[in-house]
């Protein structure tokens, strides 16, 4: 199969930079996602991939060819779009065949590769229906498997699942990965949804404003975040704001301003972070405790503001310091009122030491910090 | 919201090009450097196959050489004499009462003679009174049309079904016999006359219409349906929500109507009306019908027409300068509508039909109006098809509500015996045929380069394909006799009208109704994903599999009842058709037969109107088509 390079992608629209110098290095087989909020450039490099846009500098590279300039038609990618792109005026087999009869492939083994895709991807007996015939799950499969058929050195998807309901997504996520690792074709996905890109990929690209911060696997991307943007946008992180005590190897403390000292970690092993720095501490809802744990913990006194009971836990917003409201999940088996005070507790692995400085996120969470703080 | 959202859509889309040609304009140097035609070409390369390529290059090629130069020669032999520049022609016409009021405006317009009332209108001079005959018709068009559009598109009556397929008949384009029909039915002892004035008693005067005022109440009842169709769509494209916010802010009724939906249609009554304007100003076969009247004949279409030798292709030399003031005024009208009738515009209007219009149940007086006014306007309107079937069925009929011999079908064995008007017939399809497979073959292209690619100069492109509706035929039929008799080159080529008129006249159905294709395949495009053709590319498919594959099948709807309209106003198309058919009879169009035949045969009106009644028969069939069988919108009706 193949290798995906970019180097120094860029493309602009007008004044927008949809993507800034993107370097990425996709491995053979791959299911690569690219993950970010709206108009961060997702869609943008995948259309660069596949051949829609040209863009403004850099290349992009299947193994070592340069593709910078080759048409869309002469990539041998299968692109799934977003609403489908079934085509309205042809059945699902005429759908799912027309990129072989482009190839020139014989009658009868066009027939054959189409049947057993069908198969596939569980839509076997439906190829002489039309697309108005379909539901919106069993669109998608044609799509995927009109892709899929051609035997595309790569397979884009630009969120392939947006359109349906919630637990046809769940399904449909687990029947691409089957069919992706099955096939062993390198893999772009795109979505916004960070449950989607959590549970499909084998290496995530979160990205922000046309950068991309931060490539790792799910799990990494979700313990290890690099960077304030990362660990906002995943999970829902409280922060709190600080500077630091103490910093010894991995193990970072911070003050913060009514006093407070945080014990945590960093993530970074390339940064050296002094003390007097100015750092935010993340902290995850659920690794909020109300029992005491064993060692290596913080305790933060807090007052709960507001609760509501979800099933598995409490959904709860405590105040600590003051001014300062932490959302937190806690077991459902805890006694808590509103109103109550409360020492929560988090262990040192939990908390999160980010640098403030030459993070360009820095000044976001700042300004929600403070807007927070003024709401109350 | 969905309209904003449209809109937002829009700019999206489109707002990396415009910022990057402005740059571009704005660096007005970078004409001098190499490096941005290499991003042109680049560009260019990218976006255009060769199949595209070659589109793009015969929609400019046949443009620019059967448009715009013609109108470029049209335009320079009035600004020139003896070979250099001069304003001749123009200090003649406006010191010669015939074009200009030098002494003023003289006739009565109304004047009471005994019990006979005559509506005349006054003369002015030609530039003047084709102002004046466009104005009003416009206006009163426009009255009518706005009105008939809010009750159609607001209040749910009995026999409204019936209604909307009546009210279109006015639409149908007959040349000529239309103009007769109405000239007998109002005449002295004419069908209103003898009802209204000597049997019911109702009127006190006998009415009269003539000269210009005949005109106005000629085209009136024609394209009023103009107006009203641009209107009905523009007012079924309204948001209800916005009219429900104003309701709900206290506005009501007529209040309502003036504050929020007027408002918002406006931009769709503007252009239709303009257009009507424009179309009144530019119609020859009214003013030939009453070309007795030599107020008539003083009119600027008249004028450039009647300056026109077409057999030896002499032009007097004063009629350049006079279509150049023509075209002046319909390049005045199509300005002002420009942002609507550019293709691009669809863009933003294209998602405004999606939801239910409001309709409201009427009160009992509201019946009256509603019912009072459709009533008056279908019976004016239908008058014109009743009086060219009583014309069509009879020999005489002159001083009797119908016709004395009614219904006969002898007129019918006598035009289909000569072989003239068989030939004429045969002409008219078969050159509207060619022009309609030029027009499918050349507007699909333009269209689709006009709505999927970002090149710098598309707006260009769309200008030249929409511009044609607006264009005053009597000026492209004049610039042809100057640009392919004058210039050698084609002099001694079938380009030369004097050689042989088909070529040219394909070619001038061709560019004249492209528009009408144009428009409604853009708009079909408009409504089909760009993802269905990203998806067949993505798979390999050249652009040309592409377009043949997948963007043609997917617009097939639009691109065919475009066409169809097309080929309605192929067939009746009149100004072009009358001056080069005159050059050799057996090349002549149906219309210049129909022509003939009010000059040559005795029972000329009657014969004519058969013709009439056969183009009807046509029409009503292919209007049928489109609006039943293929659902299809306003833009190919009107051209908008
Ligand atoms: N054709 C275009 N013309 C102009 N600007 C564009 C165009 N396509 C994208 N952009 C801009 O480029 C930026 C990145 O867009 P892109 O479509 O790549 O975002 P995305 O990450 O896919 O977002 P979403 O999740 O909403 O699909 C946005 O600011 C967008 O407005
Ligand atoms: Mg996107």
């Amino acid at each position: 199969m193949v290798t995906i390079d970019l180097k120094e992608l860029t493309k602009r629209f007008g004044e927008v930079v949809a993507c800034d110098h993107i370097d990425l290095h996709i491995n053979d087989g791959e299911l690569f996602t690219l993950l970010g909020p709206s108009g961060c450039g997702k869609t943008t490099i995948l259309r660069c991939v596949a051949g829609f846009y040209t863009p403004e500098e850099g290349q992009v590279f299947f193994g070592e060819t340069d593709m910078t300039r080759v048409p869309p038609n002469n990539r041998n990618t299968g692109m799934v779009f977003q609403n489908y792109a079934i085509w309205p005026h042809m059945k699902v087999f005429d759908n799912v065949a027309f990129g072989l009869k482009i190839r020139k492939i014989p009658k009868d083994e066009i027939r054959k590769k189409v049947l057993d895709i069908l198969e596939l991807v569980r839509l076997g007996g439906m190829e002489n229906r039309t697309p108005f015939q379909l539901s919106g799950g069993q669109q998608q499969r044609v799509a995927l498997a009109r892709a899929l058929v051609i035997e595309p050195r790569v397979l884009l998807f630009d969120e392939p699942l947006s359109n349906l309901d919630a637990k046809l997504r769940v399904e449909m996520r687990h029947e691409i990965k089957r069919i992706q690792k099955e096939f062993g074709i390198t893999t772009i996905y795109v979505t916004h949804d960070q449950e989607e890109a959590l549970s499909i990929s084998d290496r995530i690209a979160v990205m922000e404003l046309g950068h991309i911060r931060q490539v790792d696997s799910p799990k990494d991307i979700y313990e290890e975040p690099q960077n304030l943007f990362v660990a906002d946008f995943i999970g829902s992180c409280t922060f709190l704001h600080g500077t630091i005590t103490s910093a010894n190897g991995k193990k970072i403390t911070i003050e913060t301003s009514w006093g407070q000292q945080l014990h945590g970690r960093t993530t970074r092993n390339d940064l050296t972070f002094s003390k007097g720095e100015e750092a935010f501490a993340a902290i995850r809802p659920e690794d909020f405790r109300v029992r005491e744990p064993k060692a290596d913990f913080n305790k933060l006194s807090s007052t709960i503001e507001s609760l509501v009971f979800t099933g598995r836990y409490y959904q709860v917003y405590a105040d600590v310091g003051g001014t300062h409201p932490v959302k937190a999940e806690l077991a459902a088996d805890s006694e808590i009122k509103v109103k109550d005070k409360r020492d929560l507790f988090i262990s040192y692995r939990d908390v999160i030491i980010l640098k403030a400085e030459g993070d360009p996120f820095a000044d976001r969470i700042r300004s929600l910090l403070e807007g927070k703080a003024e709401a109350d | 919201m969905a309209s904003i959202l449209s809109k937002e859509g829009f700019k999206l889309r489109f707002s990396g090009f415009s910022n990057r040609t402005r740059d571009w304009i704005l660096s007005g140097r970078k004409f001098f450097h190499f490096e941005y035609y290499k991003e042109l070409l680049h560009q260019f390369r990218s976006q255009m196959g060769v199949f595209s390529s070659i589109q793009l290059a015969a929609v400019i090629l046949v443009f620019i050489f059967f448009m715009v130069l013609p109108l470029l020669a049209v335009i320079g032999s009035a600004f020139t004499a003896n070979g250099v520049f001069s304003l001749i022609w123009f200090r003649i016409i406006f010191t010669d009462p015939r074009f200009w009021p030098v002494n003023g405006c003289t006739g009565v317009p109304i004047q009471i003679v005994g019990d006979y009332l005559y509506i005349r209108g006054v003369d002015c001079g030609a530039i003047i009174n084709s102002i004046y005959v466009g104005l009003s018709t416009t206006l009163i068009s426009t009255l009518i049309g706005v009105t008939l559009a809010f009750f159609m598109a607001r209040y749910d009556f009995h026999g409204k079904s019936i209604l909307r397929i009546l009210i279109l008949v006015p639409i149908l384009s007959t040349p000529f016999v239309s103009a007769i029909a109405i000239q007998k039915i109002f005449g002295e002892f004419g069908m209103l006359n003898l009802l209204f004035y000597d049997i019911l008693r109702i009127l006190p005067f006998r009415v009269i219409f003539e000269g210009l005022a005949a005109v106005i109440l000629v085209q009136s009842l024609h394209f009023f349906s103009l107006v009203y169709l641009s209107t009905y769509a523009a007012f079924l494209a309204i948001d209800p929500s916005l009219e429900e916010q104003g309701e709900n802010m206290g506005a009501k009724g007529f209040g309502l109507f003036r504050k929020i939906t007027l408002p918002l249609a406006l931009p769709g009554i503007e252009a239709g009306a303009i257009l009507t304007f424009i179309l009144s100003v530019e119609d020859l076969g009214t003013l030939i019908v009453f070309e007795s009247d030599p107020v008539v004949r003083r009119t600027i279409t008249y004028q450039v027409y009647s300056l026109i030798f077409a057999p030896t292709g002499a032009i007097n030399p004063i009629a350049p300068a006079l279509s150049v003031i023509l075209l002046l005024i319909a390049m005045i009208g199509f300005l002002l509508i420009r942002r609507y009738m550019s293709l691009r515009h669809y863009a933003m209007m294209s998602k405004g039909g999606t939801w239910n219009p409001r309709l409201n149940k009427p009160k009992w007086w509201q019946y009256i109006a509603i019912y009072g006014f459709i009533g008056v306007v279908l019976f004016f309107a239908l008058l014109t098809p009743l009086g060219i079937l009583f014309l069509a069925f009879s020999t005489e009929w002159g001083t009797t509500v119908i016709p004395v011999n009614f219904p006969t079908v002898i007129n019918f064995f006598q035009v289909f015996t000569d072989p003239l008007v068989l030939q004429s017939i045969f002409n008219s399809l078969f050159y509207s045929t060619v022009a309609i497979i030029l027009i499918v073959v050349l507007a699909t292209g333009a269209a689709y380069i006009v709505a999927r690619k970002n090149l710098p100069g598309i707006g260009g492109l769309d200008l030249l394909v929409t511009i044609p509706i607006a264009l005053p035929g009597i000026v492209i039929a004049m610039g042809y006799f100057l640009f392919f008799v004058r210039i050698p080159l084609f002099a001694s080529s079938i380009l030369n009208p004097l050689i042989t008129a088909m070529p040219l006249l394909i070619l001038a159905f061709t560019i004249r109704k492209f528009p009408f294709t144009v428009r409604s395949t853009f708009a079909g495009l408009q409504q089909t994903n760009v993802e269905y053709e990203e998806a067949a590319e993505n798979l390999g498919a050249s652009r040309a599999r592409v377009f043949a594959g997948i963007v043609i099948p997917l617009v097939a709807v639009s691109v065919l009842s475009g066409a169809m309209m097309s080929f309605v106003y192929c067939m009746s198309e009149v100004s072009v058709s009358l001056v080069l058919g005159g050059v050799n009879p057996s090349q002549a169009p149906l219309t210049w037969k129909m022509a003939d035949i009010l000059y040559q045969v005795a029972a000329g009106s009657h014969h004519a109107a058969v013709l009439g009644l056969l183009l009807m028969i046509i029409q009503i069939i292919i209007i049928t088509i489109v609006n039943v069988v293929l659902k299809s919108r306003t833009e190919s009706m009107v051209g908008l």
